[in-house]
C-alpha cells in the first residue's frame, strides 16, 4: 500500500494527525492552485483550507488508487465554482476596483504610473486582470491547463467533463485574453523603455 | 485541405504540444503559408508567455506552520455533527428510543391495516368464486357450476327418494317441516343455478321440473297426509325426475359422456 492510501486509511477513521500529513504533504501545490483561481492570497487559503476541511469530511468517498492531487483539485474546482455561484469575489473585484485608479492597461487609457508600479508587481495585477474577465469555469480550466499543465484529458477526468467542452472552454478563456494580455506585453515594454 | 478557422481551432494544442504529429505538419506548413494565421497564432503565444508570468506569492516556512494551526482551529470549531461524513449522516434518523419504537409500531399497524384490506376482505354473495367468471378462466367456471348441479341434484335426490319411498304407516311421524325447509332451499339454488345455465340445455330442463314439485312441497301443509304424498310422488314419477337425476349425475361424474356439440 503506498504512504498516501496509509494516510488516507487513517483519514478516514479520522485520524488528525494522519491528517496534518496529509496536509503538509499536498498545502503548497493546493494553495498555489486555489491562488490562480482565486487570485489573491486570502481567498487562497481560505479556499484551500475548505477543501481540506471537506477531505476530511468524506475521506470515505476516496477510493484506492485514485490521484490524490486530481481529487483535491477537483473538489478545489466545484467550490471555488460554488462559491463563484452564490457571491462574486468581492475582495478580489475591491481589490482590483482600487488598482483601477491608477492603472488601465486594457483600456490603454492611463499614460501616468509611478516608477514603483513597474515589472512584476505590474505584469501581475495585468494578468490577474485579464483572468478575472474569463468566467469561472473558462478560469478553472485555462489554471489547469496553463498553470498545472493538465491535459485537456486529465481536466476532462478531473472536473468530469467532456474533452470537447474542456477544448471549447479554454479555446474561450484564450480568445478572451489574447487581446488583454496582448496589450499588456506593449503596456509592459513602454513602461520598461 | 483544411480552412484557416480549422487552424486556429489547432492553436491551443499546437502551442500546449498536444497536437497530433500528422496535424502538427499540416499547421506548420500551412503557418509558413497564411500570413494572418501566423500572426494569429504569434499573437496568442505571445499573450500565453504572458499569463505564465504571473507571480506568486513566495510565503515563508512560518506561514506554512501557521496554516495548519488555522485549519486545525476551523476544524475544532465546526460542530462535531458536521465532522461527521456526510455519506454516514441518516437523514431520517430519529433519535429518541421511545420515539423509534412508537415509530415502528405505527409502521407495523399501517402495514397490518393495509393488509387486511387488500387480503381478508369481507365475504360476500355477490364476490361467490363461482359467480366471478373474470376471475376464473372457462374450464375453472364450469367445473365449479358442474359442482353445483351436482350438489343440487344430490340433495333433490334425498328428499324425493324420501317422499316416493314413504310407506303409509310412516306418514304421520314423517319430518316433513324439514323436508320444506330442504326444498325452499333448494328452489334458492335453483334460481342461482339458472342464472348460470344456458336456456336449452337439458339440465335446465330438469331444473325446471325439479323446481315444480320443490314448489309443491314446500307449500303443502306440514302437517303431511297421504294425498299429499300420493300427489308429490305421481309428479315424480310422471316427470321421470329420479331417472333424469340419475343421468345427469352420470353425464357429470363422466364428461366424456357428454356430447360436445
Amino acid at each position: 500500500m503506498a504512504i498516501d492510501d496509509q494516510i488516507v486509511e487513517q483519514i478516514k477513521g479520522k485520524n488528525t494527525r494522519a491528517f496534518h500529513l496529509f496536509v503538509e504533504r499536498y498545502q503548497k501545490r493546493l494553495y498555489f492552485m486555489c491562488f490562480d483561481l482565486t487570485g489573491n492570497h486570502h481567498d487562497a487559503e481560505d479556499l484551500s483550507q475548505e477543501v481540506f476541511i471537506k477531505v476530511f469530511r468524506s475521506a470515505n468517498q476516496l477510493r484506492a488508487n485514485q490521484d490524490i492531487l486530481a481529487w483535491l483539485y477537483r473538489i478545489a474546482v466545484n467550490t471555488f465554482l460554488d462559491k463563484k455561484r452564490k457571491r462574486t469575489n468581492r475582495i478580489l473585484r475591491f481589490w482590483l476596483d482600487s488598482e483601477d485608479q491608477t492603472i488601465d492597461p486594457v483600456d490603454n487609457k492611463s499614460t501616468s504610473r509611478p516608477d514603483n508600479l513597474t515589472d512584476a508587481s505590474l505584469i501581475h495585477n495585468h494578468i490577474q486582470r485579464a483572468l478575472t474577465k474569463l468566467s469561472a469555469r473558462e478560469r478553472a480550466v485555462f489554471v489547469l491547463r496553463h498553470y498545472q499543465d493538465y491535459s485537456l484529458y486529465e481536466i476532462s477526468q478531473t472536473l468530469s467533463i467532456a474533452e470537447g467542452t474542456v477544448k471549447s472552454l479554454l479555446f474561450r478563456a484564450a480568445k478572451k485574453l489574447r487581446p488583454l494580455l496582448a496589450n499588456c506585453v506593449g503596456q509592459t515594454k513602454e513602461d520598461a523603455r | 485541405m483544411k480552412s484557416c478557422h480549422e487552424f486556429e481551432n489547432m492553436f491551443l494544442e499546437a502551442y500546449y504540444g498536444e497536437i497530433q504529429p500528422y496535424h502538427k505538419e499540416h499547421f506548420d506548413q500551412h503557418l509558413a503559408n497564411c500570413d494572418r494565421c501566423k500572426e494569429n497564432y504569434s499573437q496568442l503565444c505571445t499573450s500565453l508567455d504572458e499569463a505564465s508570468r504571473l507571480s506568486r506569492p513566495d510565503l515563508s516556512a512560518e506561514y506554512w506552520r501557521q496554516y495548519w494551526n488555522k485549519l486545525e482551529k476551523r476544524l475544532s470549531s465546526m460542530p462535531s455533527s458536521q465532522r461527521v461524513p456526510e455519506t454516514r449522516k441518516t437523514r431520517w434518523q430519529i433519535p429518541d428510543l421511545n420515539l423509534r419504537m412508537a415509530f415502528v409500531a405505527i409502521v407495523m399497524t399501517l402495514v397490518l391495516f393495509v393488509a387486511t384490506v387488500l387480503f381478508f376482505r369481507p365475504f360476500r354473495l355477490e364476490e361467490a368464486p363461482i359467480l366471478s367468471s373474470e376471475s376464473m378462466n372457462v374450464h375453472e367456471v364450469k367445473d365449479s357450476i358442474n359442482a353445483q348441479i351436482s350438489r343440487y341434484l344430490n340433495r333433490s335426490k334425498v328428499i324425493l327418494m324420501s317422499l316416493v319411498n314413504l310407506e303409509d304407516n310412516e306418514v304421520l311421524e314423517f319430518d316433513f317441516q324439514q323436508h320444506q325447509k330442504l326444498s325452499s332451499d333448494l328452489l334458492g339454488e335453483s334460481k342461482y343455478l339458472r342464472e348460470q345455465l344456458d336456456s336449452q340445455d337439458r339440465v335446465m330442463n330438469l331444473v325446471d321440473d325439479l323446481d315444480v314439485v320443490m314448489m309443491q312441497i314446500a307449500n303443502q301443509n306440514p302437517k303431511l297426509d297421504k294425498e299429499s304424498v300420493e300427489l308429490i310422488r305421481s309428479s315424480v314419477e310422471n316427470k321421470e325426475l329420479l331417472f333424469k337425476i340419475n343421468i345427469e349425475k352420470m353425464v357429470l361424474n363422466k364428461p366424456f359422456l357428454k356430447k360436445e356439440s
